[in-house]
């Protein structure tokens, strides 16, 4: 398991609060509702509690957090 | 591509729902109109409104058959019985009679409208009544320009492809002008207030203008006025028409008897018994309210009055001039003032005399009809109810005439 | 009632298809003008405030001082990132503004201010945050002008953002692509718009609301739901002729309406109504509250913060709107359903009720009331009472 994957699934466990969602990697979280705008907003604090990297709301879309994939995804873009 | 298409039919499809729901309405009112008009007809002769004034339908409606067009000012709200709305139709001229004009519309404004309404007017009696107090000053009263414009009629008249391009032109400078006045006047209180037609004034503007650039403006433009300008004349038939459907007023105007020398009797016994109070022969109201308390400040006021160098005279030859186009011949009625007043204020006879003759023979050498008649009659009690405006006498002496020179048509 | 103006008046629009033909030209070549989108601008703007106005005067003042407190920060910035130098920028640049809504009681409302100063003042704060954050490295000159007064959405929204704004207005479109994704969408949008707006708003307001004057039982039911609907089609009818002419002038932007009245509740409401306004006050205000509250440990519990974000950012909202006792009253409101909402959402028996058959309709009916009232208390119906 890559550090990216291994991330996001850190991140969106705690976020989340449910392990449902690792049932499919390519699930969509916010149609599913298991993320919305504020959940978006722990994300953000746990990159930053976790890589030291500290983003601003308008970094982070909810688009990359939409699915699991997605984050891996987006973890791996960050500068 | 079919996207396109798609999109091209549906755009197309709604203009035509437009103009077709535009065109029945549009019928549809004016039935409803015509239909309203002919059953209230003998009321809404005698009604004067800025509805009516400013607008098409009613006009039109009230043109219809053999009726009889008078364009004037504030003598329409003469008191008297005698007053002309009420002397047509009569035994001897069938037609009904259509009051256009109120107090300070003049001769701009009846050229607007005798250009807008034309279709109304082809082929009509028609009579325009020129009062020396529009040619007052050397400018005219612009407020009141501004206040009885209708926009819906300047822009029928702009539409109006028998006017020359010359007299749009003048219309348009002619506007501006005007406009221009009111608004030194206006944004003395209140710096920035706009215009009241924002768009007639865009229109003038690029018309007017010879500048090559404001031409081409003026044909991109074409398109949007002709649209206002039918939005406007459907918003008119649909005031109209609920002005006709909620009049509940009745009135059955009772036949006037061409019986001239009976009418002219009861005329005067009517002015006689009206007019006690003062030597001038003006009704006592008047007296008292406008006269009475001033009479001593009144004297040769207006002794300087430039009567010949006013404005007014080059906008009396654009409305022949806008007939002539037309090609409509009204009758032009030349009316003097009391003297007994006009005298005292400084407008002598000979200050008079030169302004009396100017009407007329413009209007002569312009190939117009027009009656003097009255002129010699000025001194005649009862031939006026105040200082300018025809009272007893003076309205039955006018209905002769015109019962006469039209009767025989 | 309000009226938004910009797209109000036939001349207007006559106007705008003119200016906007030239655009449409250069585009089916292939091409594409930032200065000609600029000049385009400032002809709808001359349209918007007559030349001679003091609106005009205002906006010229407004624009030049802003732009220059704008530069001024960017540079400064490249020196330092002092919070209390960010915050001082940002305070002078809300002090217009400020001022404006305060004098709105005054003597002087009908002569301060101008239309369209809230909404440019959403890209301006944009702006100097995203200077702070470091996230512009370039102001060119002409990108910022155009970006701030892009006349389409002047007036009353919907708020574009600075990188969308220059993504769209760098890149260049093929004829065919702006054929089928610009000129195509953008004219459907400007029909639906003025469906919107000229025939299903006026014909509420003309046969429903202006029949209600007075108070009476009929007269309250018909204005509440009425008065809901015109909001609406109001609103959006602008809100779609100001995306479709900025369509036309090659620039996408994001609708400001998705269908509204399917919200499930307060929370989905707010994602698809007046949606540029929420993402705005979302990524600058909510987020940036909870975030600062949390890091700082004001705030331990998330949650927590969250709700209090709701109450401050849609409290916000309220007196941006305007400093009168209704648009306060109507941001209170607001915030304290979306906290209801959240909390609701969390709940064991929001997820069986959740599955249950007519979930979705009920739902909606009950956030439309929910909806509706909101609009009752912002109209300040019930505060003349």
């Amino acid at each position: 398991m890559g550090d990216n994957e291994k991330l996001a699934r850190e991140i969106l466990e705690k976020v989340c609060e449910t392990d449902e969602i690792f049932e499919d990697y390519d699930m969509d979280l916010v149609d599913e509702g298991f993320i919305d705008s504020f959940a978006l907003l722990s994300v953000i604090l746990e990159i930053e509690e976790r890589t030291g990297k500290k983003l601003q709301p308008t970094d982070i879309k909810k688009e990359d957090i939409s699915s699991i994939n997605s984050l891996i995804e987006f973890l791996g873009n960050i500068k | 591509m079919r996207k396109f298409f798609k999109l091209a039919i549906s755009i197309i499809g709604i203009i035509a729902i437009v103009c077709i729901f535009y065109i029945g309405y549009s019928n549809y009112l004016d039935n409803k109109i015509e239909e309203l008009y002919k059953e209230k007809e003998d009321i809404l002769s005698t009604y004067n409104t800025p509805l009516k004034n400013k607008g098409t339908a009613w006009i039109d409606r009230s043109m219809m058959g053999d009726n009889l067009g008078v364009f004037g000012s504030s003598e329409f709200s003469s008191i008297v019985k005698q007053n002309i709305k009420n002397n047509f139709p009569n035994d001897k001229y069938i037609g009904n009679i259509s009051c256009m004009g109120k107090a300070h519309v003049q001769n701009m404004l009846h050229s607007i409208n005798l250009g807008a309404n034309y279709k109304s007017f082809k082929g009509k009696n028609l009579v325009v009544i020129e009062s020396m107090q529009w040619f007052y000053g050397m400018e005219k009263d612009a407020n009141a320009f501004i206040a009885n414009f209708s926009d819906l009629q300047f822009y029928e008249f702009m539409q109006n492809d028998l006017i020359s391009e010359k007299n749009k032109d003048y219309l348009c400078k002619r506007f501006l002008e005007l406009e221009s006045l009111r608004m030194l006047e206006v944004r003395e209180k209140n710096k920035d207030v706009g215009y009241e037609y924002p768009r007639v004034h865009i229109l003038a503007k690029i018309y007017s203008s010879d500048n090559k650039v404001y031409r081409l403006v003026y044909q991109l433009m074409r398109p949007y006025y002709y649209a206002e300008y039918k939005m406007l004349l459907l918003r008119d038939k649909n005031i109209t028409y609920k002005y006709f459907r909620d009049l509940n007023d009745k009135y059955d105007k009772p036949e006037f008897k061409t019986d001239w020398d009976k009418q002219l009797e009861e005329a005067t016994r009517q002015g006689r018994s009206a007019c006690t109070n003062n030597d001038l022969l003006v009704y006592d109201a008047y007296y008292n309210e406008y006269l009475k308390d001033w009479w001593d400040s009144l004297k040769d006021s207006k002794k300087d009055m430039p009567l010949l160098e006013s404005k007014e005279w080059k906008d009396y030859e654009f409305l022949l001039s806008v007939c002539k186009d037309l090609n409509l011949k009204p009758l032009i009625i030349n009316v003097p003032c009391n003297p007994r007043y006009y005298d005292y204020v400084g407008l002598t006879l000979d200050k008079r005399k030169p302004y009396y003759d100017r009407i007329s023979d413009i209007a002569e050498d312009n190939g117009f009809p027009v009656y003097n008649g009255l002129i010699p009659k000025e001194n005649e009690p009862y031939l006026f109810q105040d200082v300018m405006h025809l009272g007893w006498r003076g309205w039955i002496y006018l209905t002769e005439e015109l019962t006469s020179y039209f009767g025989n048509n | 009632m309000i009226q938004i103006e910009q797209y109000n008046s036939l001349f207007n629009i006559y106007i705008y298809i003119l200016l906007v033909i030239p655009v449409v030209i250069i585009s089916l070549l292939g091409k594409k003008s930032k200065i000609l989108n600029l000049a385009i601008s400032v002809v709808m703007l001359s349209l918007l405030f007559r030349l001679e106005s003091i609106q005009m005067r205002e906006v010229c003042v407004f624009l030049i001082c802003e732009l220059l407190l704008i530069y001024i920060y960017f540079l400064i910035r490249k020196k330092t990132d002092s919070k209390w130098i960010y915050y001082l920028i940002l305070l002078i640049s809300i002090l217009p503004l400020a001022i404006v809504k305060f004098s709105a009681h005054g003597k002087f409302a009908d002569v301060i201010g101008f239309v369209g100063i809230s909404y440019i003042s959403f890209k301006i704060w944009e702006l100097i945050i995203q200077i702070y954050d470091g996230r512009i490295e370039r102001m060119k000159f002409i990108d910022t002008l155009g970006f701030l007064i892009f006349a389409p959405p002047f007036s009353s929204g919907p708020i574009m953002r600075y990188d969308l704004f220059i993504e769209e207005s760098s890149k260049s479109i093929d004829r065919k692509e702006y054929f089928y994704d610009y000129l195509v969408p953008g004219i459907k949008k400007i029909i639906l718009g003025a469906f919107y707006k000229f025939s299903i708003a006026f014909i509420i307001n003309e046969y429903i609301l202006s029949r209600y004057t007075e108070l009476s039982a009929k007269g309250a039911i018909a204005y509440f739901y009425a008065y809901t609907l015109y909001l609406f089609f109001d609103f959006a009818g602008y809100s779609l002729m100001a995306v479709g002419t900025s369509y036309l002038m090659g620039i996408k932007m994001i609708d400001n309406f998705n269908k509204p009245f399917l919200a499930r509740n307060i929370k989905e409401f707010w994602e698809r109504w007046h949606i540029s306004l929420s993402t705005w006050f979302n990524d600058f205000l909510f987020s940036r509250f909870v975030l600062r509250n949390m890091r700082n440990g004001r705030f331990k519990d998330t949650k927590k913060a969250a709700r209090w974000g709701y109450v401050v950012t849609m409290m916000t909202m309220g007196i941006w709107h305007g400093l009168y006792l209704h648009y306060i009253l109507y941001g209170l409101y607001h915030g304290i359903w979306l906290v209801l909402t959240d909390k609701w959402l969390k709940t064991k028996t929001f997820r069986k009720v959740k599955k249950m058959k007519y979930y979705n309709l009920i739902s909606r009916l009950i956030t439309f009331h929910i909806v509706a009232f909101g609009m009752l208390i912002f109209s300040g119906f019930l505060i003349s009472i």
